[in-house]
């Protein structure tokens, strides 16, 4: 019985934790500009984000080794600390455009000053992950983030032509009215594909296995969490795109601020979903940042030989305490500046897609080798998916900067 | 298989640095260049979707589906977005041919400006936002035959 609450909660917590800001704004933009055209792209991603946190959680269930170990061990200090500090750089990003989503977010609830919104959320962000267990903040964030799922009842209610939105999973390009459009619907589907992939929850996940203590008798366990709670999760992402379609598209809106994205749930429930989408979105999006944070701890913890692990006492495991409290620090004072949190989101998803192959590199090469991982190495669909995927985010990876640029950040 | 992973990653670092250098030196070049027709049409763009976005949230406050201090902040939020793209409207950064195109646009902003500052005072009234959505409405038909106009 209570391996079947387990499996229950991991799922819900994975599907509830799946969605953050970048993925809110880029998959109801995605729905907004091309319509239904690029769901395909939401499959490919949670596939792909399925394999490598399988292999991720099997590996660090079999071998006790989280992701940063392998990547120093195989790819060597050198290639291995550029990793790290593009990584933590990227993690710094997102966990930079969360803070900036939540403090919007609570504006949009109390009308206070953003700024002052954004020292209340990295105090309570440094409270929360200091008091509360790690089992405790996967639940409440996971769990409390699936009032998200208010999207996926309005993209239901709104009744979109489901012969169009099943031909959506479909690869294919539109046909679009000039070269600039043919780039933009390019850097969307990387964008997107990043968004889904963001290489945070492939470090967060192993970590969490090791915090959590599995072992090889959990391997079942991590395939049906990764598998299902996954996929649900995606669900969420496709709901996004749905609504993008049919509320904001025939309205000529490409919402960019997520307040504007709570008003599809708005019109249809009223005051309960407007209020059910922006609590959503909250907890969503502090799940997010908590996550990041804790992965820039995990990463520099791992690479570099410290104690690491929440259910360590912090004095016990002082750096990487010390790693995750700057981490929000660092953000916190990045977005009070007063830079666009909205441009924020853009980077750390496009830097996300460029570090993402010399994170699934490593893995995927331990992951294969049977002197490693005796039994539990990779079977054949495993590895096929897992070369599959090294070669598209290595081409996603060389084609986003260039993208970026090319599209004036995504606007066309 | 160390070795080759080693190579792997030194090789690709290597390509993402150059594609990103590329990349950077034609915008570098670009930017050298007074802006042209595309940039101005995003620029309008960007308009449009902030005033359709004024469009909805005033018709759903009206529907007295948002909170007063949604309907606040939210429009306060849109409002920066329309300040900053104001501010890069200036003629002499366009092409002398946009002249009249960026001087339109510069006018359709500052009505769009005064719209959404007049949505943010109103808060929960919905009488207000309520006649505030007709004018949200034309400002969107305008931007979008403005954008319609710079297709090339």
């Amino acid at each position: 019985m209570k391996k079947w609450v387990e499996i229950f909660l991991g799922i819900l917590t994975a599907m509830g934790g799946f969605v953050e800001v970048g993925e809110l704004v880029f998959s109801v933009n995605a729905g907004a500009k091309f319509r239904f055209s690029l769901l395909w792209v939401s499959l490919v991603g949670t596939v792909g984000i399925i394999v490598y946190c399988e292999m991720a959680g099997r590996i660090a269930a079999v071998k006790e080794q989280p992701v940063f170990n392998l990547i120093r061990e195989r790819a060597g200090l050198d290639a291995g600390l550029l990793t790290l500090v593009a990584a933590t750089a990227v993690n710094l990003l997102t966990c930079t455009a969360e803070i900036g989503g939540i403090a919007i977010v609570w504006q949009l609830l109390s009308g206070w000053p953003y700024r002052w919104l954004i020292v209340v959320a990295f105090v309570f962000l440094l409270l929360t992950v200091w008091v509360l267990e790690f089992e405790w903040i996967e639940r409440v964030f996971g769990l409390f983030g699936l009032l998200m799922c208010v999207f996926l009842v309005a993209a239901v209610y709104l009744r979109p032509d489901w012969g169009q939105v099943a031909a959506g999973f479909v690869p294919r390009v539109p046909h679009l009215e000039s070269t600039s459009e043919y780039y933009l619907f390019a850097y969307f589907v990387v964008a997107l594909l990043s968004s889904i992939m963001l290489p945070y929850e492939t470090y967060f996940y192993a970590s969490g296995v090791i915090e959590d203590g599995w072992n090889p008798s959990d391997i079942n366990l991590n395939r049906i969490i990764c598998v299902v709670g996954m996929t649900l999760g995606s669900v969420l992402g496709v709901a996004l795109v749905i609504l993008g379609t049919q509320v904001f598209q025939p309205r000529h809106i490409e919402p960019e601020l997520p307040g504007a994205a709570a008003l599809g749930p708005a019109m249809l429930f009223g005051k309960v979903g407007l209020i059910a989408a922006i609590l959503g979105m909250f907890f969503a999006f502090a799940g997010a940042a908590i996550e990041t944070a804790l992965t820039n701890a995990y990463n520099l913890a791992q690479f570099l030989g410290w104690p690491w692990g929440k259910f360590r006492p912090a004095r016990d495991a002082a750096r990487f305490t010390l790693a995750w409290a700057a981490t929000f620090a660092l953000s916190a004072l990045v977005i009070i500046t007063g830079v666009d949190p909205v441009s924020v989101v853009e980077y750390s998803i496009v830097f996300s897609v460029v570090i993402l192959p010399f994170t699934y590199f490593p893995l995927l090469v331990i992951a294969a080798d049977k002197d490693v991982m005796g039994e539990h190495a990779n079977g054949w669909l495993a590895n096929a998916l897992g070369w599959f995927y090294l070669v598209v985010i290595t081409l996603a990876a060389l084609a986003a900067i260039p993208l970026l640029i090319i599209t004036h950040g995504g606007q066309g | 298989m160390q070795k080759r992973a080693r190579s792997w990653s030194s090789w690709l670092w290597m390509a993402i640095a150059l594609a990103a250098v590329v990349a950077a030196v034609w915008v570098e070049a670009l930017s050298k260049q007074p802006s042209g027709r595309a940039n101005l049409k995003i620029e309008v763009a960007s308009l449009r979707s902030q005033a359709a976005v004024g469009q909805l949230l005033a018709e759903q406050s009206a529907a007295g589906n948002l909170t007063s201090t949604f309907v606040a902040a939210q429009s306060s939020q849109i409002l920066k977005n329309v300040d900053s793209t104001r501010a890069r409207l200036r003629p002499s950064e366009f092409e002398p041919a946009l002249r009249e195109d960026v001087a339109r646009a510069g006018d359709l902003s500052s009505r769009l400006s005064e719209d959404v500052r007049a949505l943010e005072d109103a808060g929960g009234d919905g009488a207000k936002a309520n006649a505030l959505k007709q004018e949200f409405a034309e400002l969107v038909s305008q931007l979008l035959t403005l954008e319609d106009s710079l297709k090339s």
